[in-house]
């Protein structure tokens, strides 16, 4: 069905090379199709075989009422092995008030469903023309192990802010969402197949995220410190069975710098989850993780691009859970509209690797080609 | 004064790799780019910073309240390339950056993109709010430009 999907929708577009002009207001639209091959471990799909199973669409639409007024909104539909099913849903919804706007700042607020602030990319995440690869960097993104859900999106507010200086804008934003259920299909991407099974229930509690940035020469260089803070609450099966509290917190560091040929992009995180597991006892664990990517524009058209990663799940423990990923990759964008872009990824370890994607275990090491044609309007 | 205009040999960038190029050799646009806005706008007082954030899509509306509408050239057309370098003093792959992340997020309203020159000029001289560039030889109504010196990207 989904496939069917991305072909109408692709037929539907193709049509439109630029954005469709509605009074007030813009619709915008992408699509992208992928095909992965690896060896030793799947990654999206049978990708040991080949597959095709990453496919993104999206249709988006803004308007604004008045100088203070803005609504956006877009739907999704995300296929990407057993991590996610392509089903149609609502990315984003809000209403935006800006409240103050003078020559130097600006203050507002979102409500509805608004995107968290997390890391440069978490925004924009799933749209090609945005990434920096074909594939996020699963270290600080967390792709593939299903904390993507949790840092996705919240149903809440968003303050936002910024303030202009003579060669430099600074912003701030802090998104509190309210509690959200947790879908099985979420659950077994967090807890793996067979943990899964012994839940009954889970939800996402309290979700905050606040972000600083700082653009300097137009964004030739920007830095932000991105800090969140989300409770998970699973309730098991079992009579008698105590629940799993989960408390996440952490925060990213994030640093980029734009030349003209090239750029440098950077970011660390640290993450720290508590367990409360009742009699089971608690546990607390450090998760860290770090890219450097570097990107040489060999024409406006044509841009190659390498990033190593590393993370570890376990801080304390590094030697037994760290991971590190070599990618080399480039992208191609014959015109505005259309963009080719191939990943050739090394990994060692299993950090990223979706584990339900693998039923019968992880090994240790991983090549893989990711291949993605995306188009937009 | 294109991305593609250099002249280095591709050879010698792959050869060397990373450290030669990290020096930037920026250089001044060779044809003039003027802003140009719709009657109702006073674009006298406008200055880099301010238009960047007018350009970055984070400045809605003027200071008489009424709302911005930004009118851009396609990212590969000369005179929008020259219009990052001088006026916003920044690369066109930066602000096209800055545009998708806006459209994909919904964090504000989007630049219209149109054809040609002729098509910016007549689209904003036309539009209330509108504002766009044009090249410096172009002969507009006085109230309608603001001319800038093009200063060129600094390292």
């Amino acid at each position: 069905m989904n496939k069917y999907a991305i072909v109408s929708l692709l037929a539907l577009a193709s049509a439109a090379t630029q954005a469709l002009e509605i009074p007030g207001g813009q619709i915008h639209g992408f699509a992208s199709q992928g095909y992965l091959l690896s060896d030793s471990n799947n990654f999206y799909g049978d990708s040991q075989r080949g597959s095709t199973e990453l496919t993104e669409i999206g249709l988006n639409a803004n308007w604004r009422l008045n100088n203070s007024l803005n609504f956006a909104g877009q739907l999704l539909s995300r296929d990407a092995g057993a991590t996610d099913n392509g089903s149609l849903r609502i990315d984003f919804l809000f209403a935006d008030y800006k409240a103050i706007e003078n020559d130097v700042t600006g203050l507002g607020i979102r409500v509805g469903r608004v995107r968290n602030a997390y890391g440069f990319y978490n925004e924009t995440r799933d749209v090609l023309f945005t990434r920096p690869s074909v594939l996020m960097p699963q270290a600080i993104y967390y792709e593939g192990n299903g904390l993507r859900e949790l840092l996705f999106s919240s149903d809440g507010a968003q303050l936002y802010s910024y303030w202009d200086a003579e060669d430099s804008t600074t912003s701030f934003s802090l998104t509190a969402g309210r509690n959200k259920r947790l879908s099985k299909d979420v659950i077994k991407n967090l807890l793996g197949t067979s943990t899964s099974q012994l839940i009954a229930q889970g939800s996402l509690d309290h979700p905050i995220f606040a972000q600083l940035s700082h653009a300097m020469s137009g964004g030739r260089s920007r830095f932000a410190l991105s800090m969140y803070n989300v409770g998970l609450d699973f309730d098991t099966d079992f009579m008698g069975a105590d629940g799993l509290n989960l408390y996440a917190s952490g925060y990213v560091l994030s640093a980029q710098h734009n030349l003209q040929d090239w750029s440098f992009t950077a970011e660390y995180s640290l993450t720290t989850v508590k367990y409360e597991a009742g009699r089971q006892g608690n546990a607390k664990n450090d998760i860290e993780a770090a890219y450097l990517q570097a990107e040489y524009r060999l024409s406006p058209k044509i841009g190659l691009y390498s990033r190593v990663e590393y993370s570890v799940n376990d801080r304390d423990n590094r030697n037994a859970t760290d991971t590190q990923h070599l990618v080399v990759g480039t992208k191609w964008s014959p015109s505005g509209n259309w963009t080719i872009a191939a990943d050739l990824l090394g990994m060692r370890g299993t950090g990223g690797i979706p584990d339900i994607d693998n039923p019968n275990g992880t090994r240790e090491r991983t090549e893989m080609l990711a291949v993605m044609v995306g188009y937009r309007f | 004064m294109g991305i593609s205009s250099l002249k280095r040999p591709r050879w010698l960038v792959a050869a060397l790799l990373l450290w030669s190029s990290l020096a930037c050799n920026f250089s001044a646009a060779s044809t003039p780019v003027i802003l140009i806005a719709h009657d109702s706008v006073n674009v006298g007082k406008l200055n880099t910073s301010t238009l960047r954030a007018i350009f970055s899509l984070r400045k809605r509306s003027w200071e008489n309240q009424t709302p911005i509408k930004v009118f851009v050239l396609p990212d590969n057309h000369p005179l929008h390339k020259n219009f990052c370098k001088t006026v916003l003093k920044t690369y066109p792959y930066v602000l096209r950056d800055q545009w998708d992340r806006v459209i994909f997020s919904g964090v504000g309203t989007p630049p219209t993109t149109v054809k040609d020159i002729e098509e910016l000029r007549r689209v904003v001289t036309s539009t209330p709010g509108a504002i766009g560039y044009a090249p410096g030889e172009l002969s507009v109504n006085k109230q309608q430009y603001y001319a800038i010196v093009p200063t060129g990207l600094q390292p």
